[in-house]
């Protein structure tokens, strides 16, 4: 299920994470206790380029998903994979970043 | 004595606004058969392809493995895989790569072009060499019933020949559906054939004669 899902999502990580890191680009590259304050906005800016995906990929690229259906995989259960990567992926190098900055 | 698995597909009905495309289905196949679903342009094919599979939702529907319901049947490990019409892999990946994804040890694939083809990607196959070895992903996919949506577009005489030899070896592993408008091949391989005619399927018992009757084919 983990490969399907980063298969699906190499299709659209680097538009689905731009967007996340110019969101906190704009906000002012917050970090440690002001982070958190920022946290919520950027989870709903995640949320909202994912409906931007969602529409666009159902529009444009629908017959991919065929490829993934046959593994046994559902369309709902790809972008909730997919998803949740892209949190992990953008949180986690955020936490990353804040923890290394505190450090030095 | 091995049991062998069937999958029927009854009591569909799909309407596209307000027009009704498919009532009163019914379609049995079998393991270690080749069943055919003839049709015209527009008649219903693929989507009971789809519908069969569950990625189409109609009105109404049953489908039952060996005399069991079930919801979507794509879901369900090993029993269906599907070839669409358009491509099926992306572009980017390799042959080999593809045929894995899909449970498929390239070697066990006999096809004398696959030595040089497996390391090339997808989309730098030509169009018509990316169809068969799609068909093929597909073709011998370890499921108990795979669904081939004209497998013989775009191909040209040769490998149509090579593919219905494939065709007849598969079958002996799992039950084949196919659709295509190359009746010719499509009539020489089947076990038992399906007319699609105002939205409805027929059983064709003699399918040359009945299919000159109904008018899908000219005298």
């Amino acid at each position: 299920m983990l490969s399907a899902t980063w298969l699906f999502y190499r299709n659209f990580w680097v538009f689905s994470q731009a967007v996340a890191w110019g969101g906190w680009l704009m906000a002012g590259l917050p970090l440690g206790e002001e982070l958190w304050s920022f946290l919520g906005l950027l989870f709903w800016l995640k949320l909202f380029s994912y409906g931007v995906i969602w529409i666009l990929t159902h529009t444009f690229s629908r017959q991919g998903y065929c490829f993934y259906q046959n593994l046994g995989y559902s369309i709902p259960m790809l972008f909730v994979g997919a998803f949740g990567l892209d949190l992990l992926l953008f949180f986690g190098l955020l936490t990353l970043i804040s923890w290394s900055i505190s450090l030095f | 004595m091995e049991h062998l698995a069937v999958l029927e597909a009854d009591s569909i009905e799909l309407t596209f606004g307000g027009r009704k495309i498919l009532q009163n289905i019914y379609l049995k196949i079998r393991s270690n058969q080749v069943t055919a679903i003839l049709g015209q342009n527009g008649s219903g094919k693929s989507c009971l392809l789809q519908i069969i599979f569950g990625t189409l939702a109609p009105t109404y529907k049953s489908v039952r493995w060996n005399g069991q319901y079930v919801k979507s049947p794509y879901r369900k490990q090993g029993l269906v895989r599907y070839l669409p019409q358009h491509p099926l892999t992306p572009s980017s990946m390799r042959v080999e790569e593809a045929f894995g994804w899909y449970g498929i040890h390239i070697d066990s694939v006999n096809y004398e072009k696959m030595p040089l083809l497996k390391n090339q990607r997808m989309g730098q196959l030509s169009g018509g060499e990316r169809r068969f070895l799609e068909t093929l992903m597909i073709l011998f996919s370890p499921v108990q019933f795979v669904l081939l949506d004209e497998p013989f577009s775009h191909l040209s005489p040769i490998y149509v020949e090579q593919l219905k030899t494939m065709i007849q070896e598969q079958k002996s592993q799992k039950g084949i559906l196919i659709t295509d408008h190359l009746y010719r091949d499509v009539l020489e391989i089947a076990d038992q054939t399906y007319l699609i005619q105002n939205g409805t399927t027929y059983l064709l018992s003699n399918p040359w004669q009945e299919l000159v009757d109904r008018g899908y084919i000219p005298e």
